[in-house]
């Protein structure tokens, strides 16, 4: 995924002042296990990306791009209030898919964002609850 | 030889034509099912999967039983009326950590990306098996 892309998304997410309620300021991360971060947080991941020409590609060089992202939301149910649970959790996936989904403010560059995964895991030995959620969407490019 | 129907032939035929196509297009599934497997398993397999680190356990790991992961995963096709569902699973327990990540372990989605990756093959299969019947049966 292009980085201009991951960070409107990732800026989008945190200009919303609901998300940022529930996390705090700049608890969106890229994804990069076994790193310490302070909870709760919302890590991405991008996953797979495919990519095909447009038609008359030769002249306008112009190349749709369709990524599947995946959204983590970390919680602990070590923490002494919201969001500590797995309900918690879930509110926070409703409130990112809020700011994902909406059509009528996209994320600029971007289009067609589609929910296509969702699961929740508790992890036992270090108390946390993880919803993993991925959304596809669509951008394009133009090739030198 | 062209047949003139009254809109209620017309929709009796429609709505015929809806039911008598699933045998077809669960026989199309499954062709895209097996597909979307084959491609899952070759995601788990060291020196085809496109992650740094496949997810495919080494044999004298104690907390691995055998069969491997990649060995367990199987599509079926369920429908349910009209509906025809294509899936596609393992049932080991440790699969979910493994394709959703966890605090410690980048998620390796192998398959998610398989239906992805093999999204618009289905479409294809789908739609000849369709095209298929739809001939057969308008023909």
């Amino acid at each position: 995924m292009r980085a201009e892309i991951f960070q409107a998304i990732r800026s989008k997410l945190l200009l919303d002042t609901v998300l940022t309620s529930y996390i705090g300021e700049e608890q969106v991360f890229r994804s990069k296990p076994g790193a310490i971060i302070t909870l709760p947080a919302v890590t991405l991941q991008p996953n797979s990306e495919s990519s095909v020409v447009r038609a008359g590609y030769n002249n306008s060089k112009v190349r749709d791009n369709n990524p599947v992202l995946q959204v983590g939301v970390w919680v602990s149910a070590n923490a002494d209030g919201f969001p500590c649970s797995g309900e918690d959790a879930d509110v926070i996936v409703g409130r990112i898919d809020a700011i994902l989904l909406d059509a009528a403010s996209p994320i600029p560059g971007t289009s067609g964002w589609m929910k296509v995964t969702s699961s929740q895991q508790y992890e036992g030995d270090t108390g946390l609850w993880h919803n993993a959620a991925r959304y596809s969407f669509r951008y394009s490019v133009i090739d030198s | 030889m062209v047949r003139i129907l009254t809109p209620d032939e017309l929709s009796a035929k429609l709505s015929r034509l809806s039911e008598s196509q699933i045998p077809a297009i669960k026989e199309g599934m499954q062709a895209a099912v097996l597909n979307v497997e084959a491609c899952a398993r070759r995601n788990c397999t060291p020196g085809q999967s496109p992650y740094a680190k496949a997810p495919y356990s080494d044999d004298r790991d104690p907390h691995r039983e055998p069969p491997h992961m990649r060995d367990t995963i199987e599509g079926t096709v369920v429908v349910e009326g009209t509906a025809v569902r294509g899936i596609v699973g393992t049932p080991k327990h440790y699969a979910l950590p493994v394709h959703e990540g966890t605090s410690r372990m980048e998620a390796r989605p192998f398959i998610m990306d398989a239906i992805k990756e093999k999204e618009e093959e289905t479409r294809a299969i789908l739609s000849k098996a369709l095209e298929e019947s739809l001939r057969r049966e308008c023909v």
